[in-house]
């Protein structure tokens, strides 16, 4: 009660102090009066009262203090005094808390996605226990191999550190309700695991372990709002999923996207084709083993445990399993991948960078205000203000600055947050959650504290000192301290700027590259027919739809492929024989891919036939198996001859593996694999004497998406196409990752640069204030003007210089930590470092330009009486 | 800002304020500092100030009330009076007073 009174007494305080002054008053009053009563004077009866009273001022202030919470009131009279102070000089505070918000808002901004992204954890029970194994290939060293069934069930039978053992299978089928034709990814999931996940569905059920009746399906929370909007009325309503009626029995909450974002309904094994070969076959890989660590077991039991299992089941089975092996990823890892993780703390690191940059500027402005104040500092401190008082109300100030900055920056953060969103990479798990929630406001809150002190804690030693030490100080003394902030931001606005700058170059340099095929005015797009379909059905459709593009209007050329892009496939293969040749042995092995096209998919693509021919109709089933190869192909099975005409036979089976397959053509190379990497060697097939579809439409056009589409709408009722889109787009799409990063980057190394060059001005500017009288002096004595400005620009360009020595010595470290963004440019690129100095020279010489011309227009006279 | 170092001196004043207020009800400071005077035949003297400081701390503490009236010569002054906290408060005082006064006799009796 007492302290909720002394804590009130602060809101009226001066209230408090009049009516302790009025007290005290009556009573030296009163005494006055009872002297004059007992026949004193007036004067001499008032000094007497005075005497007895004793110090009034101890008396005061003593009761000032019991009727106070005196800690928290001084806290209130440094805030109210810094505001003073921060008013007093509107534009540097101004300069200060922007710097400051723009810092603390981007840093915010980032930290809000890597919260949401990869701090959170995933939206499943306990999902940290939860482990997933990859089968891993010992001879061409592939590290994500699915699993069989059979494998599975012994993997469930043997294992004692882990529970709810479940596997799944990724599958892309033909999804229609009420005759509406779609296409979707799902996953078919076998073993516990809805038991595994442990989250329950918003509506229904999810089905049992080892369901055998295939025919239901669980609906993500997405498919549910967007096919369904939503209703309860769903349960037990049927879609024909990969041609066969399923039910649907549940609907999983938000958040539940396993194994990717992408799922939008899992069903039972049981429901894909060919499951009853899969549940019995050890060498058809399944999918990936997901478990839950038991509550007794650590990971590393589990990853020994692992080894063991896996050498018992070579053992066991050596046909199939003697060259597999099994890899432990805790689930986290798995979804956040590598290059997410890598990503944000790339942009975290440049972030921090800024944000210390802004910190180096407001320390340095806050030095400068020092300075200007040193006299009524060196004042209060003469007049007893302690030591600690002095660096309190210093700090004090620098917070308040800090958190006002931090508040401003909440603003920008949210800017940033929605930009970041807009613009980053597709397939960013979460990423879409991002937003200013409480933990993100905290960490912004703990940032601007932490900031401030790290920026308030230097001056406020230092101008302490000073006032300390002499009573009242030019302010010099704290000039080695400026410099050495300016040094710190030049050097670490050069490691920004290096880093950017790689990225730019490598950014260019892809661009450069000849992707080897057509991009402009080729369309592109993916077509599927129904799933339930015989295959060949579906290859008369394509044939048919194919025809029919071709005869539009405008088209030039229509082709389509199995595949025309391969991310990150680095797995090795062989061919079973090459005609003439020794068989090769699995090290040998290189990159290779082999897909089907049909159509006049090369000309469609404007990829050169070096040599023989083309597929022609007479290419059927019934004739000679014939191939394409690209010229890596050719180079690595024929160097210096003629590839045409002779044999090779496939890795896959497909009925007639004796027969040779004769190349009959080759063809320039294409960036199969992104531009970023070298052309691998590639052979192709045509559609008539293959199996697999060729879902990938590429039109030579100048006719637009919607005839495409209505073209392929009335083919087939259930012809679906999707990802329609521009060949240029579509390679756009691929570089996104990196034009995001490039794009984050640059715009810190701007802040930075910005920042920096406020820094440079902010310090010549007060250098030259400094020296204005010295100024005056020499010109007095006669020095030119040209003397006075190599004066300044030397000062102003050792710092530079010193700046840029210790940052591209940074800079070294950082852009090896970017080493694999890079494209065709080092780590240390001459032209790139030479060219972050030179644009650092010139802001540093626009920086001096004010401070210069202010000096050499120094009146002697006027210098020389400022004094 | 330091606490004061003679806690009996204070515990002391504390004492002479609260056992004044008994006897003699509502007074302000001036009447409190006359009381003292005249009971203890200036005696006691206290340094008039230091009275101050402890009548506020001890109406934060709860044991006066505080309240603006007119005196005498029809001047406004803060008045003070004792709290039932203030009484139970003397009489610990009192007390220990007692037991300090007759522990320092008992040693002075000593031979």
């Amino acid at each position: 009660m007492a302290w909720f009174n002394r804590l009130t007494n602060i809101l009226r305080r001066t209230r408090v102090c009049d009516e302790i002054d009025e007290e005290l008053q009556y009573h030296i009053e009163a005494r006055t009066a009872d002297g004059v009563a007992k026949g004193m004077s007036r004067e001499e009866a008032r000094a007497n009262a005075v005497r007895r009273f004793g110090n009034a001022t101890l008396s005061r202030e003593r009761s000032y203090e019991a009727d106070m919470l005196v800690w928290l009131e001084t806290i209130l009279q440094d805030l109210r005094y810094g505001a003073r102070n921060l008013r007093s000089n509107p534009l540097v505070s101004a300069v200060a808390v922007l710097s400051m918000a723009l810092a603390i808002g981007a840093t915010t901004a980032i930290f809000s996605v890597v919260h949401t992204v990869l701090l959170r954890a995933l939206p499943y029970q306990n999902a940290d226990r939860i482990v997933m194994l990859w089968g891993t290939d010992k001879v061409n060293n592939s590290l994500e191999n699915n699993t069989s069934v059979p494998n599975f069930e012994d993997w469930r039978k043997r294992t004692r550190t882990l529970e709810n053992l479940a596997t799944y299978r990724e599958v892309e089928a033909s999804f229609s309700i009420d005759g509406k034709a779609d296409w979707i990814e799902y996953a078919a999931v076998y073993g516990d695991f809805f038991g595994l996940m442990g989250r329950a569905p918003v509506l229904g059920r999810t089905f049992v372990t080892d369901e055998p009746d295939g025919h239901q399906v669980v609906l993500s929370y997405r498919l549910w709002q967007s096919r369904f909007g939503g209703s309860p009325s769903v349960l037990g309503q049927t879609v024909q999923l990969n041609g066969l009626t399923s039910q649907i029995v549940g609907v999983m909450p938000q958040g539940f996207a396993f194994p990717s974002e992408g799922a939008l309904l899992w069903t039972p094994a049981s429901a894909i084709p060919g499951w009853q070969i899969r549940r019995s076959g050890r060498n058809h890989g399944f999918g990936p083993i997901l478990g839950r660590l038991r509550p007794d077991a650590t990971l590393d039991q589990a990853r020994a445990e692992v080894e063991v299992i896996s050498q018992g089941l070579a053992a066991q089975y050596p046909s199939d399993n003697a060259d597999r092996g099994m890899r432990l990823v805790p689930l986290a890892a798995q979804v956040h991948g590598k290059t997410v993780p890598f990503m944000l703390a790339i942009l975290s690191g440049a972030v921090l960078l800024v944000l210390l940059i802004a910190c180096a500027n407001v320390a340095n402005l806050l030095l400068a205000r020092g300075a200007a104040r040193s006299e009524e500092i060196a004042v209060r401190s003469a007049l007893g203000a302690s030591n600690g008082r002095i660096v309190r109300q210093l700090l004090t100030e620098s917070l308040l600055l800090s958190c006002l900055a931090g508040a401003l920056g909440l603003p920008f953060a949210a800017l940033g947050v929605r930009a970041l969103i807009a613009l980053a990479p597709h397939g960013i798990a979460r990423l879409g959650e991002a937003r200013l929630d409480v933990p993100v406001l905290v960490f912004s809150l703990g940032l601007s504290l932490a900031t401030g002190m790290l920026f308030g804690f230097a001056p406020a030693m230092r101008i302490s000192r000073q006032a300390r030490n002499r009573q009242t100080t030019s302010g010099a003394d704290s000039h080695w301290m400026r410099r050495a902030f300016v040094v710190a931001q030049v050097a670490l606005a050069v490691v920004l700027l290096t880093g950017a700058g790689l990225l730019i170059r490598s950014f260019f340099a892809i661009q450069s590259v000849d992707p080897g095929f057509r991009t402009a005015r080729v369309l592109a797009a993916t077509l599927r027919f129904g799933s339930g379909l015989p295959s060949d059905r579906r290859a008369a459709l394509y044939r048919e739809a194919m025809a029919r593009i071709g005869s539009l209007v405008g088209v030039r050329a229509v082709g389509a492929i199995s595949t025309m892009f391969y991310q990150g496939n680095d797995a090795k293969f062989g061919l079973r024989a090459v005609e003439g040749r020794a068989l090769e042995t699995r090290e040998q092995w290189t990159p290779m891919t082999w897909a089907t096209v049909s159509g006049d998919y090369f000309q469609a693509l404007g990829i050169p036939l070096l040599r023989g021919r083309f597929f022609s109709d007479e290419d059927t089933k019934n004739t000679t198996p014939v191939v394409i190869i690209n010229e890596t192909m050719a180079r690595r099975y024929w160097p210096g001859t003629d590839p045409i005409g002779k044999g090779i036979k496939g890795f896959d089976a497909r009925g007639r593996n004796d027969e040779w397959v004769r190349v009959i053509g080759v063809v320039k190379d294409m960036h199969s694999s992104g531009l970023e990497r070298s052309p691998i060697a590639q052979i192709y097939e045509t559609q008539s004497q293959s199996l697999d579809d060729t879902e990938n439409l590429v039109v030579y056009t100048d006719a637009s998406e919607a005839v495409l589409r209505n073209t392929i709408g009335s083919l087939d009722h259930s012809a679906v196409l999707t990802d329609v889109t521009t060949l240029g787009a579509q390679l756009q799409e691929q570089n996104l990752p990196r034009r995001f990063q490039t794009l984050l980057l640059s715009l810190f190394a701007a802040l930075a640069l910005g920042l920096a060059g406020a820094g440079i001005f902010a310090m010549m500017h007060y250098t030259v204030a400094l020296r204005t009288k010295e100024i005056g002096i020499r010109m007095a004595l006669g020095a030119s003007r040209a003397a006075v400005v190599g004066m300044i620009l030397h000062e102003g360009f050792l710092l530079v210089a010193m700046g840029c020595a210790i940052g591209l010595a940074g800079s070294l470290a950082f852009s090896r930590s970017i080493r694999s963004l890079l494209f065709e440019v080092g780590p240390g690129d001459p032209a790139t470092l030479s060219a972050v100095s030179l644009l650092l020279a010139g802001i540093a010489l626009l920086a001096c330009y004010i401070p210069v011309r202010r000096a050499t227009h120094v009146d002697p006279v006027i210098a020389l009486r400022c004094d | 800002m330091h606490k004061h170092t003679n806690d009996r001196l204070q515990g002391t004043l504390d004492l002479l304020v609260l056992k004044t207020l008994v006897s003699r009800g509502r007074l302000h400071g001036y009447g409190i500092t006359l009381h003292i005077e005249q009971v203890s035949e200036e005696i006691l003297r206290l340094e008039e100030g230091s009275l101050y400081p402890a009548l506020h701390r001890m109406t934060q503490a709860g044991w006066l009330h505080s309240e603006w009236g007119l005196s005498e010569n029809n001047r406004r002054a803060r008045y003070y009076s004792i709290t039932a906290a203030g009484r139970k408060q003397l009489a610990d005082e009192v007390k220990s007073w007692a037991a300090l006064t007759s522990a320092v006799a008992r040693v002075l009796q000593f031979s």
